[in-house]
């Protein structure tokens, strides 16, 4: 048991600051309130330092990708075969790698890991915990979504091949495709013979039976329209993720209630998907009401910088509330985990951060990372 | 004239703020002193209201305007042949890059452009400022060093090319060979005897003469050593660039005492040649009293967030003023033009740079920039 004493406790569950103490029992949030004694509870006072849920970056590759290694070390993208969605990211991810640390240091719990953006459809992403001793042990949430990219980045991977696709049209082509090709599959059922058993397609059916939602990357208008489009055809649930021009067709994302993991703001935009890209559209989007995270798609930005991309949001106009709940209870939902993590509230797991100031700050340290009730990170 | 009262202004050479008022004329800072009135009515006066002003910023490592992440972006590597001293920078600059428009927004008004680190000697870098439409209205300094590159890139583009040099040896022993050459041809030329004009070894006299610094590309501490022993058997001026693991050899760094150009800090280690990389390098070094600088190395991490790089370094242990000198008056010092800018002194360029608060602060906007004495950014009130 380990009873946290006089925090000032950011729930995400209202705009509400509470005071008060966090009792943390078998890995789970027992009880927040005033004044909490427990004889048998580990008890550190936090002196009114900030609480916070762990926070959720809801789009990143940490592990899939090692530090200082190069090419053996980089398992992003499978990139002889442009449409893998059987793949998974467990079978790819070093959870020795040092981001997986810097990630804990820096108060970031969980994480959607998801395959690169060079294939059209990468493959299964998965929810991790950031802590843990083996891969079993960290994988949080096993194929929570599906990644598809949209782009530049798709058709230039291609170039050096004569197959499809080398255009725009090409890329929506075969994604249309494999999923005709895959709810007529569905449809036979179970009868399927194993002359005719296809691993792609049955990686589909939870996708096409809507269990689990597609993440497109798309940064132009019309890589974003082409999402939207396909799915509806086939009555996907979709999240953009980049959705760098989002703000210029807010109106279709919003009356579509479409989740959008947005960022990173820290890199060169000079590449021409980015051209028009605002640190004003976690602002514009959110006011909107549409459902907006903030993620760093590491290694694009390192994990540890989450919470600075927040703080250029807020700096262009996103109101400071909403920013925290881009990082932690917004990924939350979007990923389909909201009844377990993303914000402090009794019953949920106790994945908890304390930092010495305002976690939005360039100076901020944390002082304290706990993972499933569990110190991982002492500052 | 432009003159502006109530300052508070960053001293970067005591590590303090003072308040005093700027007196502005042509392109140059006239004063620097407390009441300065004048009574004439040609004069703009601006009144600060005691938010902060700092010297200008300076990135001394990048490569802004010459290499974007488009298609066929990179204009900073010729890499069809490893020696290239007579390349300029400013030959592949774009001064029009929007990238341009950021950084002084950002208060970053003083860039070295370099070449890449494709090549064993990639060229010559410049100087610019970042204002301007043309590089004629950009150029500071030209030459301004001799872009050299050791360790994993020049290797892995030449390997592939299945040309010298695929080994460190090779970069070293080529690098050495080109300044013997550049010797002697000094020599020869300075004795009067004929000689055949070589464009190459012509860019690299500046160097020996030690008119200009060799700017040295390396991250592991042994390509750092084989900088240093390079520039020292020839003695030559030198930075020493990235310098990711500095740390583990800072001995031989306070011997020699060359300028160290810190970063980029924000990006994720791609290569096992940066797979030390540590915000603790910077922090370590400057604490052993060396000249430290921190760079952007545009487009590899956004130059216009330069200073919350610095502001990541106070935040895990750096001195305040020692984080602000890495991005002023330690890197003039180190480009030799300490002179002009890193420091707000009368008789120095007219570039400053107006917060509304603590510039090493994500949520600080930038109120005015002024560079050559002329107001290229100003915040909507």
């Amino acid at each position: 048991m380990l009873l946290l004493k006089n925090g000032k406790i950011f729930t995400m569950t209202s705009n509400r600051v509470i005071y008060g103490d966090i009792l943390i029992e078998g890995g789970k949030i027992k009880e927040i309130s005033n004044n909490i004694s427990n004889v048998e509870a580990k008890t550190i006072d936090l002196k009114n330092s900030i609480v916070m849920p762990g926070l959720i970056d809801a789009h990143s590759s940490l592990g899939l990708i090692e530090n200082g290694v190069g090419f053996p070390g980089n398992d992003l993208n499978e990139k002889a075969d442009n449409m893998t969605p059987q793949l998974r990211v467990e079978d790819g991810i070093n959870i020795l790698d040092k981001s997986f640390e810097e990630a804990v240091k820096n108060g970031i719990t969980s994480t959607l890991i998801c395959p690169g953006s060079e294939q059209v459809i990468g493959g299964q992403c998965s929810v991790f915990k950031t802590y843990g001793k083996s891969i079993d042990e960290m994988n949080y949430k096993n194929f929570a979504a599906l990644q598809i990219n949209l782009g530049d980045k798709v058709k230039s991977s291609n170039q050096n091949k004569i197959e499809m696709p080398m255009s725009r049209m090409g890329i929506a082509y075969i994604i249309r495709n494999l999923f005709k090709e895959g709810t007529e599959y569905i449809k036979r059922n179970n009868n399927i013979s194993y002359k005719d058993y296809n691993v792609k397609y049955e990686s589909l059916k939870s996708v096409l039976l809507k269990k689990i939602p597609v993440i497109f990357s798309a940064d132009k208008v019309e890589d974003i329209l082409t999402a939207i489009n396909i799915g509806e055809e086939f009555g996907l649930n979709i999240i953009l993720q980049s959705c760098t021009e989002g703000y210029l067709i807010v109106e279709e994302l919003r009356k579509r209630n479409i989740p959008v993991l947005l960022g990173p703001y820290l890199t060169d935009y000079s590449n021409l998907e980015l051209v028009n890209r605002s640190c004003k559209t976690p602002c514009t989007l959110s006011k909107s009401g549409i459902l907006t995270c903030i993620v760093t798609n590491h290694p694009d930005v390192p994990i540890d910088l989450l919470t600075i991309n927040g703080g250029i949001a807020v700096k262009e106009g996103m109101d400071y509330g909403e920013a925290l709940k881009s990082i932690t209870i917004n990924p939350a939902k979007v990923l389909g985990i909201s009844d377990k993590v993303g914000s402090i509230s009794e019953g949920k797991d106790a994945d908890i951060v304390v930092f010495n100031g305002d976690p939005l700050k360039v100076r901020t340290r944390t002082l304290l990372t706990i993972i499933n009730g569990q110190i991982v990170y002492e500052g | 004239m432009i003159l502006f009262k109530n300052c508070s202004i960053a001293d970067v050479k005591n590590g303090r703020f003072i308040d005093r008022d700027i007196l502005i004329e042509g392109e140059k800072i006239k004063e620097v002193s407390n009441n300065i009135d004048i009574l004439d009515e040609n004069i703009e006066i601006i009144d600060i209201k005691n938010n902060k002003v700092f010297p200008g910023f300076i990135d001394g490592h990048s490569h802004i305007g010459m290499w974007t992440l488009n298609y066929n972006g990179n204009d900073a590597n010729e890499c069809i042949q490893p020696m290239t001293p007579s390349l300029r920078a400013i030959d592949g600059l774009n001064p029009q890059d929007r990238a341009f428009e950021s950084a002084y927004k950002a208060g970053i008004t003083t860039i070295m452009i370099c070449p890449g680190s494709g090549n064993v000697i990639g060229g010559q870098a410049a100087i610019i400022k970042s204002c301007g439409k043309t590089i004629e209205e950009k150029l500071m300094k030209f030459p301004a060093a001799l872009k050299v590159a050791l360790g994993e890139n020049p290797k892995n583009v030449y390997s592939e090319l299945k040309m010298s040099p695929s080994s460190r040896m090779s970069t070293a022993s080529l690098l050495r060979e080109k300044f013997e050459k550049a010797k002697l041809y000094l020599e020869e030329k300075e004795q009067g005897k004929l000689v055949e004009y070589d464009m190459d070894l012509e860019a690299i006299i500046p160097v020996m003469k030690k008119e200009i610094p060799l700017k040295i590309h390396s991250h592991r501490s042994d390509d750092t050593i084989t900088g240093i022993n390079i520039a020292k058997e020839f003695g030559l001026k030198a930075t020493l660039d990235h310098c990711t693991e500095g740390y583990l050899i800072i001995d031989k760094l306070k011997e020699v005492n060359f300028p160290i150009m810190v970063g980029p800090l924000f990006s994720f280690r791609t290569k096992d040649e940066v797979k030390n990389a540590t915000y603790e390098n910077p922090i370590e070094l400057i604490r052993n009293g060396l000249n430290i600088s921190v760079v952007s190395d545009h487009p590899f991490s956004n130059c216009e967030y330069l200073p919350i790089y610095v502001g990541l370094l106070v935040k895990y242990g750096m001195d305040y003023f020692d984080a602000i000198k890495t991005i002023t008056i330690n890197p003039a010092m180190a480009l030799g033009i300490d002179n002009r800018v890193g420091s707000i002194e009368s008789g120095k360029d007219g570039d400053l740079v107006i917060f509304d608060g603590d510039p090493l602060e994500i949520s600080t906007k930038t109120l005015l920039t002024m560079i050559n004495g002329r107001i290229v950014y100003r915040a909507n009130k």
